[in-house]
C-alpha cells in the first residue's frame, strides 16, 4: 500500500487540505490502520500540547473586569446625557425680571438674619462676661478666706503658747518661798 | 501602521500595541520557553517595531512584519543562551533553555522524575527541545492558530516546507511525550528534503 508522505497529513490534520485531498486522505485512514495509528498519535499528542499554559499577565486578569467596567461607563455616558439635554432643553428666564422681584425679599431674608445673629452674639457675649465675673469673686472670696483662716490658725497657736507660759509661771509663784537666810538674826 | 509611520501619530502606535501585545507575549514566551523572557522580548519587539517605523513598507500585512521582527528577536536570544552556555562550559540548563531537561547526575531516574512533572511542564520542555525551525511552525500554527500559508509567508519559506517541518515537528514530540504519558513509537520515518539532525530526544 503507498502510504501518503507525513507533509501531507499535516494540512488534513489542521482541516486545511484542499476538500478533493482531504477525502482522499480520510478514505486512505479508513483502510490503512497504520497510518490511522499514527495520525491518532499525532492528534493525541497535539491535544496534550494545550496543557502548557502560560501565566496570566496582570493586565489580562483586569480585562476580566472590562464588561463591567464597560456597563459603568455606559452608565456615566447616560447620565451625563441625561443631565446635559435637561439644562439644554429647560426654559429660559428674564434674569432682571427674577432679579427684581427677589432682591427685596433677599434683602429683608438678610437683615432679620443679621439681627438675629447681632442679638444671639450679644446674648452670648453677656452671658460669658457674667459668667467669668462671677467665676472671679469666688475665687478672690476663696483666697480672702484662706487667708484670714491662716492667720486665726495664727492667732490661735500664739494665744496658747502665751497660755501655757502664763499657767507655768503661776505654778512657779505659787511654789515661791523665800530664802531662810534673810530671816536669820545676826551673831 | 502606515499612520504611525506617516504622522508619527503616538496614539495609533498605542492601539497597534494594546492589539498585539498579548499575542507576540504569547510567541516570545513559547519561543524561549521563559514567560518573563518573553514579556522582555514582547517589549523589544514593539521598540523594534517604533524604532523601524520610518523604514516600514506597507507592501504585505503588518502582522506579518510584526511577527517577523518577534521572530527573529527570540532566534537572538535563544543564540544569545546558547553563547552564554558554552563560555560557561556548563551542562546546567538555564530556565526555560532549549536544553531544559533533568540534569543527568541526579540520582533518581528520569522516568521517576519526570514522572512527578505536570503535564503542561512535560509538553514544555518537549517543545523547547524541537530545534528553532521546528519550535516556531509548532508555536504559531498550534497555539497562535495561524494558517499554514500565512507560517510560510512569515517565515519566508514554501508552504511545502512549513508541512514538512511540521510533521517532522508532530513526529518528534509523539516520541518525546508517547512514552512519558503512553507508549506507542512513531512508525513514520525521517521526512523527506528536510536535512533532520539526528539527536535523541530525552526529556
Amino acid at each position: 500500500m503507498n502510504h501518503p508522505k507525513p507533509e501531507e497529513w499535516v494540512p488534513y490534520v489542521y482541516g486545511e487540505a484542499p476538500s478533493i485531498t482531504q477525502r482522499e486522505l480520510a478514505a486512505h485512514l479508513k483502510d490503512c490502520p497504520q497510518c490511522r495509528e499514527e495520525i491518532e498519535t499525532w492528534k493525541r499528542n497535539l491535544n496534550r500540547l494545550d496543557a502548557w499554559k502560560l501565566p496570566r499577565t496582570r493586565k489580562a486578569r483586569t480585562a476580566m473586569l472590562a464588561p463591567f467596567m464597560r456597563w459603568a461607563a455606559a452608565a456615566a455616558v447616560m447620565l451625563t446625557a441625561g443631565i446635559l439635554i435637561g439644562r439644554t432643553t429647560a426654559p429660559k428666564v428674564d434674569v432682571e425680571k427674577l432679579r427684581s422681584a427677589i432682591t427685596p425679599e433677599i434683602q429683608r431674608d438678610l437683615n432679620r438674619e443679621m439681627t438675629e445673629l447681632v442679638s444671639q452674639e450679644v446674648a452670648r457675649a453677656t452671658s460669658l462676661a457674667l459668667d467669668s465675673s462671677h467665676r472671679y469673686s469666688e475665687q478672690v472670696a476663696q483666697q480672702v478666706y484662706v487667708m484670714l483662716k491662716k492667720d486665726v490658725d495664727t492667732m490661735a497657736v500664739n494665744a496658747a503658747v502665751g497660755f501655757r507660759q502664763t499657767a507655768q509661771q503661776l505654778v512657779e509663784l505659787a511654789d515661791y518661798q523665800e530664802p531662810e537666810t534673810l530671816n536669820t538674826p545676826n551673831q | 501602521m502606515w499612520r504611525v509611520k506617516i504622522y508619527d501619530d503616538h496614539e495609533d502606535f498605542d492601539r497597534l500595541v494594546k492589539r498585539w501585545e498579548e499575542p507576540i507575549r504569547r510567541l516570545c514566551s513559547r519561543m524561549v520557553g521563559d514567560p518573563h523572557r518573553g514579556e522582555d522580548l514582547k517589549q523589544d519587539t514593539f521598540l523594534r517595531v517604533f524604532e523601524k517605523r520610518k523604514n516600514y513598507e506597507p507592501k504585505g500585512r503588518f502582522s506579518t512584519f510584526l511577527w517577523r521582527i518577534a521572530l527573529n528577536l527570540c532566534y537572538d536570544e535563544l543564540r544569545r543562551q546558547k553563547r552564554r552556555r558554552e563560555f560557561l562550559n556548563t551542562t546546567e540548563p538555564e530556565p526555560g533553555g532549549e536544553d531544559a531537561c533533568e540534569p543527568a547526575s541526579e540520582t533518581a531516574g528520569p522516568d521517576a522524575r519526570t514522572a512527578t512533572l505536570e503535564e503542561g511542564e512535560l509538553v514544555r520542555r518537549a517543545v523547547m527541545q524541537l530545534p528553532e525551525m521546528y519550535r516556531a511552525v509548532v508555536v504559531l500554527r498550534h497555539y497562535e492558530d495561524m494558517k499554514l500559508s500565512k507560517i510560510a509567508e512569515v517565515l519566508e519559506i514554501p508552504e511545502g516546507t512549513v508541512n514538512s517541518r511540521m510533521a517532522e515537528a508532530l513526529v518528534r514530540l509523539s516520541r518525546m511525550l508517547e512514552p512519558k504519558l503512553k507508549g506507542a513509537p512513531s512508525h513514520f520515518g525521517p521526512i523527506n528534503g528536510l536535512n533532520m539532525p539526528t539527536e535523541s530526544f530525552v526529556l
